[in-house]
């Protein structure tokens, strides 16, 4: 078990709505990331944030305190993720540019550029690969905090990260040129 | 050709995981191969894309709908008080007066009727028919469903539907795929798996094992699981599908009253 350096001791079960509400100011930023990352789409990402957000309220009574907060949050929302993207069973691209706010409009472009490029090659991944790259570089976790949330072996994790990045270097360095 | 030993170490680097041996040795090897210097550049080079790719802002509104939704979870239902119930026969036109009172002497042969069927001979545990039969009809029971889950998957098309009894719980599956699919039912202690019956063309097997119930499966095929609960609280039901090593989705699915 990893250590929750945000807030080791937010309360997640029991009946105060106020106790889940802390949790939704916490992470929601965090999930609505992740999610936006595996789907590729602004509205859907906003939706299953949502779903994720009302499973874990629903299941509060069923964590277990021993675990971290953010390891259990993220595993329901990797699953809705997963399960909103086997259903669609093909990626929509970016409709709308999220980064583009508070920019001159030369560094707007640019970045929105380079971030529906990034976008565009994660999506060429599969889901079980394109969420370790989410959770390492887009939400920072360890390896084991992966393989954890995963319940992955650690070898898997790394042996799909490496690869990922194998392929997203080819799409975005060596085609970029 | 890189070593894959250096790949793992420039990996490593990236995550900043190597000791300072291994970044030392790892140093030493891309100072002699180009080739892997050149792969080692490109590889920092995408994490450095993605750290200066910015965090995305949810929108503003999703806070407050997932707020409500919760709100709105704990909203207590309207419900007149137990005086308006117990008094609203007597306040009634003497037509409708007439009218309860049938329905009452009515309600209370059934009651009668119930408590004399409840003392009769058991029937044999894990006849399928039978305990359908008694979900739908008895009237002393309540029978509690959760959301109805539909799947359109690459491997495997269906639905499933978990009610719940007092101390039943019933799983509907309903299954179509060309291609071998397992599906799995994960609960709590004290839930055991009690009959199944199977209906339309296909082959499948089941097994039991502590805390799940697997099932494979291949065609069009109807399945009736019943579970004893001795826990006696409603507890979620965890569904999963995989086809292969592949898992195809998970879902757990927790009761609401109908």
């Amino acid at each position: 078990m990893s250590e929750d350096t945000s807030n080791p001791k937010l309360e997640i079960s029991g009946d105060d709505p106020k106790a889940f509400e802390r949790i939704v100011d916490e992470y929601e930023k965090k999930i609505f990331n992740l999610v936006y990352r595996m789907v590729n789409n602004y509205e859907d990402a906003m939706d299953i944030t949502q779903t994720a957000f009302m499973k874990a309220y629903d299941k509060r009574d069923y964590y277990n305190p021993n675990y971290n907060v953010f390891s259990w949050l993220y595993k329901i929302a990797v699953n809705e993720a997963i399960n909103f993207i086997q259903k669609r069973k093909r990626t929509v691209t970016l409709a709308y540019d999220p980064v583009s706010r508070g920019r001159n409009p030369e560094e707007r472009l640019s970045q929105a550029e380079e971030a529906d490029r990034i976008q565009s090659a994660l999506a060429t991944l599969k889901p079980d690969h394109r969420v370790i790259v989410v959770l390492r570089h887009f939400l920072d976790l360890s390896y084991n905090e992966i393989s954890d949330i995963l319940d992955l072996p650690l070898k898997t994790v790394k042996s799909r990260l490496f690869t990922s990045r194998q392929r997203l270097k080819d799409i975005l360095i060596k085609q970029g040129r | 050709m890189i070593d894959e030993r250096y790949i793992e170490l420039m990996n490593g680097e990236i995550d900043g995981i190597n000791s300072p041996a291994e970044s030392e040795a790892l140093e030493a090897y891309l100072g002699t191969h180009a080739e892997a210097r050149r792969y080692y550049n490109e590889l920092r080079r995408l994490a450095e894309m993605f750290d200066e790719t910015a965090a995305l802002e949810p929108p503003g509104e999703l806070r407050e709908r997932i707020l409500s939704a919760i709100s709105e979870r704990e909203r207590p239902l309207e419900r007149p008080g137990i005086r308006e119930i117990l008094t609203a026969p007597f306040h009634a036109k003497p037509r409708r007066k007439l009218g309860l009172a049938f329905c009452a002497g009515l309600v209370i042969g059934l009651l009668i009727f119930a408590a004399i069927a409840k003392f009769a001979p058991l029937e044999t545990p894990g006849d399928i028919e039978l305990l359908t039969g008694t979900l739908r009809i008895d009237p002393g029971k309540r029978i509690l469903s959760a959301e109805p889950l539909d799947f359109d998957l690459s491997e495997v098309s269906g639905h499933a539907r978990i009610s719940y009894t007092d101390k039943r719980i019933l799983a509907e599956l309903e299954l179509s795929s060309r291609s071998e699919i397992e599906v799995i039912f994960n609960y709590e202690k004290d839930i055991h798996l009690e009959g199944l019956t199977v209906s339309g063309p296909g082959s499948h097997t089941t097994e039991t094992k502590a805390r799940e119930t697997h099932l494979t499966h291949t065609g069009d095929r109807d399945y009736v699981f019943v579970f004893r609960n001795y826990q006696g609280t409603m507890v979620p039901i965890n569904i999963t599908i995989r086809a292969g090593k592949d898992r195809l989705l998970e879902e757990t699915i927790l009761p609401r009253r109908k």
